[in-house]
């Protein structure tokens, strides 16, 4: 089974208001999967969908061919997705380590979790440094770092990621977008990127959908979504 | 500011333009007249213990619609209104019993002695948010008896013992005992209270609060004052609960510290959650139930009324957070909904 | 000076009590936003319990931890079966229905247990070690300080401790890390139930044990929190005994002890009107 994960028509509401219309899409085991679109066109709305976060969502979602529609937010965690929210989603009155510790809450295996801690200071040596430093003091940069350390904490199979580069200089980006790959291609960690900068996400995914009024417009290998009229215009400037 | 979040259930006797005009009752100013006539004669065909339930439920009535207007016109809470019953009822007797005031003087002048000690509360009542205003009067709410009893004022409210009021003098000049006296006073204070309360809120001055409950800033931008409406409501409210105590007081004909424990205002609460947090009519609803309703439950046992009140407390908040009368006009509504050709 | 040290130390023992209680509020209001009016009804209750267990023969102690286990299982009841069914933007329902908890917890010990005071034993008896505390005032400190030190030490270094201040502080991370928030929040009344159980059984040998018991003590409790700043555990603790102190000192020498209550209630009406987040706190709000 390559399909990790598969969204099939679904539809989502923020109480009244409807913001998915039949959204379906796929992650293939160990691959990259992004989304694009400008604001506003449900991208985040598709990743709490999958979470069970502040939305209803009816349609089938199904993760490991299990259905995962429904479950508590806390349920669909445990069973190896890790969301890294739009914000970063940091604990920010607790220290980087307390926040990696918390990302690994829901394990038991306790030597492993000194390992997997020990690894995430080695990607990200800059954390090590700030261990003990609440979180909310840290910079930009090393907040998606950690971020994105206590999502891989869990170790997860699948990582959701929501506008990893936002608001950071783009050296950093690079940085980051960097360790990610090596994550997918040593970890094994399939991703799911959702970007409003198109051509980093396109650098670094196997498929790519175009996302437009909370479905699905376009979809396929990023060389042939390169391609496209539309995409170039609107997203890659020409 | 807080706004109460309760869903937005127009008061009884707002515009009424919610109801069709064909369906609507005898206006209400009638049914109104119906009541004071049922009033009077009750003070005729009960006696004894009945007409001092009846007085009673007057008594509440006028208390609770106090509370009502606090929390269902200012969106504010008071777990402490008893304080203001309180006031009220020591006002009146130290006015009867030490300067020889007569009653029926002595009652609104406590009354006003409650609605600017409710004026002076009311204005930094203002800035607090809800948690604090409830934090604050559950405080006061338990430390009234105390307050009472204590040693600097024990000259004029008689320390632990509290003060006897001499009985009233009956209105024999136009054929009423004592008792018929007094239930007769309540009935026309109650009437004009909540005559006074339905009145205004049919008009320009309801309209004005319903836009300060309900729109703060709107209403402010649109040259209403705000904090002047809110200030006086809070006045109003500790007046009305003033006089309330203060015929409470000449019911009793005497009254003490343990009088105004903290279960006093625990009942006026439940008066108000039961007939509706800002229904006027659902003051004397909520009133009938919390004098009528001890009578039957404690032949259960001496505890039974409380614990009926915390259930009733808990489940109303629950399922009908507007009070019966909120119940009652969602049905009116169900039923005379015009059909849709 | 021999009377006002004793009585500035009967503060502090009082005031242990009333930190007991302020932690207890703190803990729920952070984990749940909710002021819980019955705080000190619930604590009563398993100050009877207590009673009970020990009037039925057992030892002291083995009574004292039944009733914390007991009172762990009743506050995490009451989260699960009244306050989780009331949604979050109805504050004032809460509220509401909290004291109507607490009139229901007190009239049913008024029912099963009567009116009339008893006393309630304390396992301290005999000659104090330190001269300035009695016996019981110093074991009481002890054991609320001992309390308290254990909840620190929870909420500090263990993985749940960390999770429910994680779950307090940002419950939708909390989801996504696989934390189960609504587990937290009855673990955080039951925790909030079992430490007002020690400031009960602990307060009971001084002021007897009756139903109204708790009434006057959850409004020092209250100044204690306010003081401290109600968002603040830690601020809490020290605000009730603050509070203890000032209360003791104000009764033994202004106000006379007829009118403590009186100097709690002026203590809250001047924090909230002036600085209503307490010394160390954040201001709440309402959430609508």
């Amino acid at each position: 089974m390559t399909t990790l994960l598969e969204l099939d028509h679904v539809d989502a509401w923020y109480g009244k208001t409807k913001v998915l219309h039949g959204m379906s899409l796929r992650v293939e085991r160990g691959g990259v999967t992004a989304l694009l679109g400008a604001n506003g066109t449900g991208k985040t709305t598709t990743l709490r969908t999958i979470c069970n976060l502040m939305v209803r969502p009816t349609g089938a979602i199904r993760f490991l061919g299990e259905s995962i529609l429904g479950k508590s937010t806390d349920n669909i965690v445990r069973r190896g997705i890790a969301h890294v929210p739009d914000g970063r989603g940091t604990f920010v009155q607790q220290t980087v380590e307390e926040n990696l510790r918390l990302g690994a809450y829901s394990r038991r295996d306790r030597a492993a979790i000194e390992e997997d801690m020990e690894r995430m200071y080695g990607l990200f040596p800059k954390l090590r440094d700030r261990r003990r430093q609440q979180a909310g003091t840290l910079s930009g940069g090393e907040q998606q770092m950690l971020a994105i350390s206590r999502a891989m904490m869990l170790r997860p199979k699948l990582l959701l990621l929501d506008e990893p580069s936002f608001g950071l200089a783009p050296l950093i980006v690079k940085g980051i977008f960097e360790t990610l790959r090596q994550i997918n291609k040593e970890e094994g960690v399939s991703i799911l990127l959702v970007e409003q900068n198109a051509n980093l996400a396109l650098d670094i995914a196997d498929h790519a959908y175009l996302v437009e009024s909370g479905h699905v417009v376009l979809g396929g290998k990023p060389h042939d979504m390169r391609q496209d009229e539309t995409i170039r215009r609107v997203y890659l400037g020409g | 500011m807080s706004t109460t979040p309760l869903p937005a259930t127009p008061a009884m006797l707002s515009r009424g333009t919610s109801v069709p005009r064909i369906a609507r009752p005898s206006s209400p100013a009638f049914v109104f007249a119906l009541f004071v006539a049922a009033g009077v004669a009750v003070m005729y065909l009960a006696t004894g213990y009945l007409l001092l339930q009846a007085t009673q439920i007057l008594v509440f009535a006028i208390a609770i619609l106090g509370l009502n207007i606090l929390s269902g016109y200012n969106g504010q809470i008071s777990l402490g209104h008893g304080a203001f019953f309180a006031i009220g009822g020591y006002a009146t007797a130290v006015l009867i019993a030490k300067l020889g005031v007569p009653f029926w003087a002595a009652v609104p002048l406590a009354g006003m002695a409650s609605l600017i000690v409710g004026l002076l509360i009311g204005l930094p009542a203002l800035r607090l948010e809800m948690l604090y205003l409830a934090l604050a009067t559950f405080s006061l709410a338990i430390a009234v008896p105390q307050l009472l009893k204590n040693k600097f004022v024990e000259g004029w409210t008689g320390g632990v013992l509290g003060l006897q009021i001499p009985k009233v003098a009956p209105w024999a000049a136009i054929g009423l005992d004592r008792d018929q006296t007094i239930y007769l006073y309540a009935l026309i204070v109650a009437v004009i209270v909540f005559a006074m309360t339905i009145g205004l809120l049919r008009g320009r001055v309801g309209r004005a609060l319903e836009a300060v409950r309900d729109h703060p800033v709107a209403a402010e931008t649109m040259g209403v004052d705000v904090r002047r409406y809110k200030t006086v409501a809070f006045g109003i409210s500790a007046l009305f609960t003033g006089l309330a105590g203060g015929i409470g007081a000449v019911v009793t004909a005497f009254v003490a510290p343990d009088s105004y424990s903290f279960f006093l205002s625990i009942t006026l609460l439940v008066g108000a959650v039961i007939g509706g947090l800002r229904s006027v009519v659902g003051a004397f609803f909520g009133a009938v139930f919390v004098v009528l309703m001890p009578n039957y439950a404690e032949q259960i046992s001496q505890a039974a009324p409380w614990a009926i009140y915390g259930v009733f407390l808990i489940v109303f908040m629950y399922f009908m957070p507007d009070g019966v009368m909120g119940v009652l006009h969602t049905a009116w509504s169900r039923i005379t909904r015009p059909t849709t050709p | 000076m021999q009377g006002f040290l004793h009585q500035l130390f009967a503060g502090i023992a009082m005031g242990g009590v009333y930190a007991c209680m302020a932690l207890a509020l703190v803990i729920i209001y952070q984990a749940t936003h909710v002021v819980n009016f019955a705080q000190g009804e619930m604590a009563m209750l398993s100050t009877y319990v207590a009673w009970t267990l020990i009037a039925s023969g057992l030892p002291y102690w083995v009574a004292f931890v039944l009733t914390i286990v007991f009172s762990f299982a009743m506050g995490a009841a009451i989260e699960r079966l009244v306050i989780r069914r009331f949604p979050k933007e109805s504050p004032l329902a809460v509220v509401i229905a909290m004291v109507g908890l607490l009139v229901i917890i007190n009239s049913l010990v008024g029912l099963i247990f009567t009116y009339d005071t008893k006393e309630f034993r304390t396992p301290f008896v005999g000659e104090s070690p330190v001269q300035i505390f009695s016996f019981h005032e110093l074991g009481a400190l002890a054991v609320t300080l001992a309390v308290m030190g254990l909840v620190f030490l929870f909420f500090r270094f263990t993985r749940i401790g960390l999770g429910m201040r994680a779950a307090a502080a940002n419950p939708v991370s909390a989801q996504l890390v696989g934390i189960s928030v609504s587990g937290m929040l009855s673990l955080g009344w039951g925790l909030a139930a079992s430490v007002g159980a020690v400031a009960g059984v602990m307060t009971a040998p001084i002021v007897y044990l009756d139903p109204n018991m708790m009434l006057n003590i959850i409004i020092y409790a209250f100044a204690g929190a306010l003081l401290g700043g109600i968002s603040n555990p830690w601020g809490a603790v020290l605000g009730g005994f603050m509070v203890g102190i000032f209360e003791n000192l104000m009764g033994a020498y202004v106000v006379g002890s007829e009118l403590k209550l009186s100097v709690a209630l002026a203590l809250i009406v001047t924090i909230v009107t002036m600085k209503p987040e307490g010394l160390f706190g954040r201001r709440l709000v309402t959430r609508v």
